[in-house]
């Protein structure tokens, strides 16, 4: 049997974790959350397939992290779909490197439609 | 009897005034209208008179000779003994000159120049006075406009909050008003005579505020907004925004430039708290709303599949209310960002119809009672911000919707002639009196009356729409008729070749 999708959520938004990890894993993907403050992606067992990431964290920019994920060798495949409230969000995607993007506040069907496609293209 | 007076006029006046019959002398003396010349005893009573004193006092001879001359004083000099004083100076002096307010007959005080000289018979002796007076009326009004303008400008430049400095040659501080003192923490005496660019330690030496100014001195060139960055222990950090003028009249060789100073540092440091909170408010607002709205599909979900389809139904109305909460969240946040001009566009190239397209299916989809005729032109192409474009029709599809109760009919118009693409959204509803066509457009402008009380909005709508026309180069506009409906316009260019 085929093992479940990883998604890692990062979000300092405890009611957002929850609800996308609902959503999610209605859909049959395994949810690793992440509340952005220690992100670490080296351990292989739980390395996630595709990182869901918050833009505005507290401490720090989801943009900082996923150019610097861009910028690894070693995580530059990992797909990385940005969310946000900003109504800039297509560009902000666009200028760090990212996959895909995903508007506050979404629905259901745009957030797994997303990282559905972002996930089969990355294949 | 010859009198000696010093001078010639008065030599000659002095014959007169001893009451000598001389003809011409006379004749002279009553032709001068502009003067009052009379003379008096060693006591001050009057004992010549001409006309010009008849003209400039208001008494004929006949009545004033005979009265002291104290007469013409005005009550506070004759307390002070002032009519004693003159004719004491003018019998030590050889004459008494000055200037002060007379009375004349009818008792209407006057600003007049008098000059008394002492009159000497032919063996030297000391016999009395002559006074020649002149009423100087309009030329001490014609001062006191001055020094009243001068002062009323004065008032003016030292109520004004920002400072003023007016610089002469080699833009030497010729004067400055109180809130230059007051910003930059000097005093008058500091600062007078000296180059603008050595005060304040030279913290005013910018070479490119050196190189505006000498191009206003030189050429006449004026500038404005330059901004200083300014820097100096007294006055901290601040941020200065520059405009001068060569202010040098036409008659006036002097140079003088004025140069005008706004300190705009807590304006900047709100503008940018104001754009933090932009940002802040989107985040802090936006995070609830979404998961909200999460969590509402999900329970709606789970009804549906447990068949609760009333309950599910519930749930659906709330995601509604959801989204209109988010779209009220927007519209405040638009209208922040435009009152801060930090409204941002996206601009391309894009198709106009297309926009059409999506955003009427939108409008059909989610009001299925309401007909939506489309009659658009062949395809047009603008550069532009298709997202944006898009909030405009889809607010002014919204409020034709809205504001046409028992109405099923909406017209989304387009037409394109002169380089622009004009849209026309029509409705057949309320409509909108005459007087209130121009303020709908207006920031939180709202209609009442007509039962539009229970219509919901905060008047933000389509200030936001209009902006948005607005600033990518197109306008927006209204044609209605109370009871008929209204049609709402907006034209915006098209690409140059009107192509992708």
């Amino acid at each position: 049997m085929r093992s479940k999708k990883k998604i890692m959520v990062i979000d300092d938004d405890e009611a957002i974790l929850d609800v996308v990890s609902i959503m999610l894993e209605q859909e049959g993907y395994e949810v690793i959350i992440n509340k952005g403050n220690n992100i670490s992606l080296t351990n292989k067992d739980i390395m996630p397939d595709l990182i869901l990431l918050d833009v505005r964290l507290s401490g720090i920019d989801g943009r900082t992290i996923c150019k610097n994920l861009k910028a690894s060798e070693l995580l530059k495949s990992l797909p990385v779909i940005l969310f946000s409230a900003n109504a800039d969000i297509k560009e902000i995607a666009a200028s760090c490197g990212a996959d895909g993007y995903v508007a506050k506040p979404f629905n259901k069907k745009t957030l797994v439609g997303t990282i559905g496609s972002t996930l089969q293209l990355m294949q | 009897m010859l009198v000696r007076l010093a001078g010639s006029f008065f030599a000659e006046l002095s014959d007169f005034c001893n009451g000598m019959k001389n003809e011409n002398y006379l004749s002279i003396i009553n032709s001068i209208e502009d003067y009052a010349v009379f003379a008096t005893d060693l006591q001050g009573i009057i004992t010549t008179w001409n006309s010009g004193a008849a003209n400039v006092l208001g008494y004929e001879e006949a009545e004033i000779i005979g009265k002291n001359a104290s007469i013409f004083f005005t009550n506070e000099d004759k307390i002070k003994g002032k009519p004693e004083q003159e004719l004491a100076i003018a019998a030590s002096s050889g004459k008494a000159v000055d200037e002060r307010n007379h009375v004349k007959k009818d008792g209407s005080v006057f600003w007049g120049s008098g000059l008394v000289f002492p009159l000497y018979d032919a063996s030297s002796e000391h016999v009395g006075y002559t006074k020649v007076m002149r009423d100087l009326s309009e030329r001490k009004n014609a001062e006191q406009a001055v020094i009243e303008a001068r002062d009323y400008f004065k008032n003016i430049v030292d109520t004004v909050r920002e400072p003023l400095i007016v610089l002469s040659e080699n833009f030497i501080i010729d004067s400055a008003n109180k809130s230059f003192y007051d910003l930059f923490k000097v005093n008058k005496k500091d600062v007078a005579g000296i180059s603008i660019f050595n005060i304040d330690q030279g913290h005013w030496d910018d070479p490119r505020l050196k190189t505006l100014l000498d191009e206003t001195a030189d050429k006449g060139e004026s500038f404005n907004d330059f901004e200083l960055r300014y820097d100096s222990p007294k006055t901290g950090r601040r941020l200065l925004l520059c405009n001068a003028r060569r202010i040098s009249g036409a008659k006036s060789k002097r140079l003088l430039i004025l140069l005008a100073i706004e300190d705009v540092t807590d304006k900047r440091t709100l503008e940018q708290q104001r754009n933090d909170f932009i940002g802040i408010a989107s985040h802090e607002l936006k995070t609830p709303v979404t998961s909200i709205k999460a969590y509402c599909e999900i329970i709606q979900q789970q009804l549906l599949s447990a068949g609760h389809e009333k309950l599910a139904q519930m749930a659906g109305k709330m995601q509604v209310q959801i989204g209109k909460l988010n779209t009220l969240i927007g519209d405040l946040l638009d209208a922040t960002k435009i009152e801060v001009s930090k409204l941002q566009f996206k601009n391309e190239i894009f198709s106009f119809n297309q926009v059409i397209d999506e955003v009427v299916e939108a409008a059909r989809a989610a009001n299925p009672l309401i007909e939506i005729v489309k009659e658009t032109t062949s395809t047009v192409y603008i550069y532009g911000d298709q997202t944006r474009t898009g909030q405009v029709l889809h607010n002014l599809l919204n409020n034709a919707i809205k504001y046409s109760p028992g109405a099923r009919q909406v017209i989304v118009k387009t037409s394109s002639a002169d380089g622009f693409v004009t849209c026309c959204v029509q409705d057949f509803g309320l409509g909108i009196p005459k007087e209130n066509q121009e303020r709908i457009f207006e920031r939180f402008y709202r209609l009442t009356g007509d039962g539009r009380e229970t219509y919901p909005g905060l008047g933000l709508g389509l200030y936001i729409a209009s902006e948005i026309i607005n600033l990518q180069g197109g306008k927006m506009w209204v044609e209605s008729e109370p009871g008929k409906g209204s049609s709402f316009y907006f034209s915006l260019p098209l690409n140059n070749d009107n192509a992708l």
